[in-house]
């Protein structure tokens, strides 16, 4: 496809835009950086539409645009379990988001290590929850990053150069700006979206006739779940959606919340953002039904089914929504991890009198890191091809946090010697079932294609309550920083 | 323990917990099916896209009506 001058000024003027925005964020609503909340959480003032857009920007990424048409291309019914652990994650929010944010707002905590210093009175354990956020974030940023080669060659920028401009200039807003740099961009981000994903389905519902044809013509062998497959799909979409409080780069935006209300009317809400997937999915199946993504690279479905129905321009308005669409959260996960670096790295081993100027400092500093350490990531030919495998890795490591970051909010004498142990062999396991199936997939052939993080959580919480029982007989002597009546 | 266990919660637990759990996540073997069809949509993804809604208005409902939404 040819772009033309105006096609091109198009791209320009709406990625322009959004970067714009992230910088306007150091200018909105008075911030006083010489507070680190008031950079890293955006001083926890943002209303229910403000985090609806953040959180949007948040889940809804580059990665989702591409991926999901992708899979529901290759993998067909399948992909509907990614519908699945997003409907199911929100109502879960309602009640362990809530709860999370009335402890951090009581008590300043700006990541989910601070808490869980505090809570198991152990910097170590924090460590180890902090080092998990932070290289599960490693490998999200890297791929927002390599989610825009398509757009990029397709447009015939040079690829590697373009990378670096784009995401210093993300880490440049984000440094400026804290929170409040991609809050802002956001806005536009997701506006974009729902603009573009509407109108293609407006219009292709339109030609296909409310897309009936297109479910009879790939047929039910490649709409349905495979049934050698369920229980991977219901152990994948039940654990992921039980862990979303764990990511670093959501809980960020959840603590940006003004109150607990923001965040109980979001997740009635933001279950909106919901409709894009489902439709994305059939967007994937209209490219194979129509036959339209060359030599079946499903990476392709998304740009194929638009470049074969809509003109250039609009064309350049889903690459800009591509584009702003990795910018923004690769943002915000540079963010949530940059957050655990200061907090818990430096202010906890290197630093324990670090003044809040110095944590401002720092933080800047360690979005630069995240960031550029995921560049070298994307760019490196070696790295570049892990960073798929790196993602399910890492997903299934964030996971085995669950019982430190919201067992531990209900359940007051639960001790740091049985999350820490449950933690070990599930994170363990992990490793182990992944390295048997050469980090291909992430459920298990050998164990009824189960998803190996579920195994994980399953063996994490086993050998976690045998430990508390050993505990408890031992009458071992534990401690926490919280009182019962601060964890309500 | 600190989890208050009264009627308010019980109920909270079943309709953002139990409920979807069970609708949308193990009852996967049961929905897993083309027929009955919507508009040429198979039953697995009319149900599925129906349960987006669905959710939000039992969570919109907990919201209002248990948590007493905006004045507590």
């Amino acid at each position: 496809m040819m772009f033309t001058i105006v096609d091109y000024t198009i791209f320009f003027v709406l990625v322009g835009l959004t970067v714009v925005a992230g910088f306007l964020g150091t200018k909105w609503r008075a911030p006083d950086f010489s507070k680190i909340s008031e950079w890293s959480i955006g001083g926890m003032k943002f209303g229910t539409v403000i985090v609806w857009f953040l959180m949007g920007a948040d889940i809804y990424t580059a990665y989702t645009l591409v991926a999901i048409p992708g899979s529901a291309y290759a993998l067909g019914g399948f992909i509907l379990y990614a519908v699945v652990y997003g409907s199911i994650s929100y109502p879960f929010l309602y009640i362990v988001a809530t709860k999370f944010y009335r402890i951090a707002k009581r008590k300043g905590y700006i990541t989910a290590g601070d808490y869980v210093r505090d809570r198991f009175d152990s910097r170590i354990l924090s460590l180890l929850i902090s080092l998990t956020g932070i290289i599960a974030m490693l490998p999200y940023i890297a791929l927002q990053i390599v989610g825009i080669r398509y757009v990029l060659d397709a447009m015939g920028f040079p690829v590697i150069p373009s990378y670096i401009i784009a995401y210093i200039i993300v880490a440049a807003f984000v440094a400026v700006s804290g929170l409040r740099g991609p809050a802002l961009s956001s806005l536009i981000k997701d506006a974009l979206i729902w603009a573009v994903i509407l109108t293609i389905i407006i219009a292709l519902g339109i030609k296909f006739a409310g897309f009936g044809p297109i479910f009879s013509e790939v047929g039910p062998r490649h709409y349905l779940i495979p049934s050698n497959l369920i229980l991977g799909y219901i152990t994948l979409a039940f654990a992921s959606g039980i862990s979303w409080l764990l990511f670093p780069n959501l809980l960020v935006g959840l603590l940006g919340s003004k109150g607990e209300d923001i965040i109980k009317k979001n997740s009635v809400f933001l279950p909106l953002y919901q409709v894009w997937l489902i439709l994305l999915a059939v967007m994937g199946l209209v490219a194979l039904a129509k036959n339209l993504v060359p030599h079946g690279v499903s990476s392709l479905a998304f740009p194929s089914v638009i470049s074969a129905y809509f003109p250039s321009y609009f064309v350049v308005l889903a690459f800009a929504a591509i584009v702003i669409g990795s910018m923004v959260p690769a943002g915000l996960q540079s963010l949530g991890a940059a957050n655990l670096i200061t907090r818990n790295i430096y202010v906890d081993f290197i630093n324990r009198r670090a003044t809040e100027r110095q944590q401002v400092f720092w933080g800047r500093v360690s979005v630069f890191i995240m960031i550029i350490a995921s560049l070298i990531f994307a760019i490196t030919p070696a790295a570049s091809g892990l960073i798929f495998y790196l993602l399910t890795f890492s997903y299934a490591w964030l996971l085995q946090t669950l019982p430190a970051i919201i067992l531990s909010m209900y359940w007051y004498d639960l001790d740091k010697y049985s999350v820490a142990a449950g933690w070990a062999v599930g994170t363990a396991f992990v490793t182990y079932g992944l390295a048997t199936v050469k980090f291909s997939s992430s459920l298990l052939p050998w164990f009824y294609n189960i998803y190996v993080g579920f195994i994980g959580l399953v063996l994490n919480l086993v050998v976690m309550f045998i430990v508390y029982v050993i505990i408890k007989a031992l009458k071992v002597k534990i401690s926490s920083k919280l009182t019962p009546q601060e964890l309500m | 323990m600190t989890l208050k266990i009264n009627r308010e919660n019980i109920i909270k637990v079943i309709l953002l917990m139990i409920v979807p759990w069970l609708f949308i996540v193990f009852l996967a073997p049961l929905y897993n099916r083309p027929d009955p069809q919507i508009g040429g949509w198979p039953f697995l993804w009319w149900y599925l896209f129906a349960w987006v809604f669905i959710q939000p208005i039992i969570t919109y409902i907990v919201y209002k009506f248990i948590d007493k939404g905006g004045k507590s």
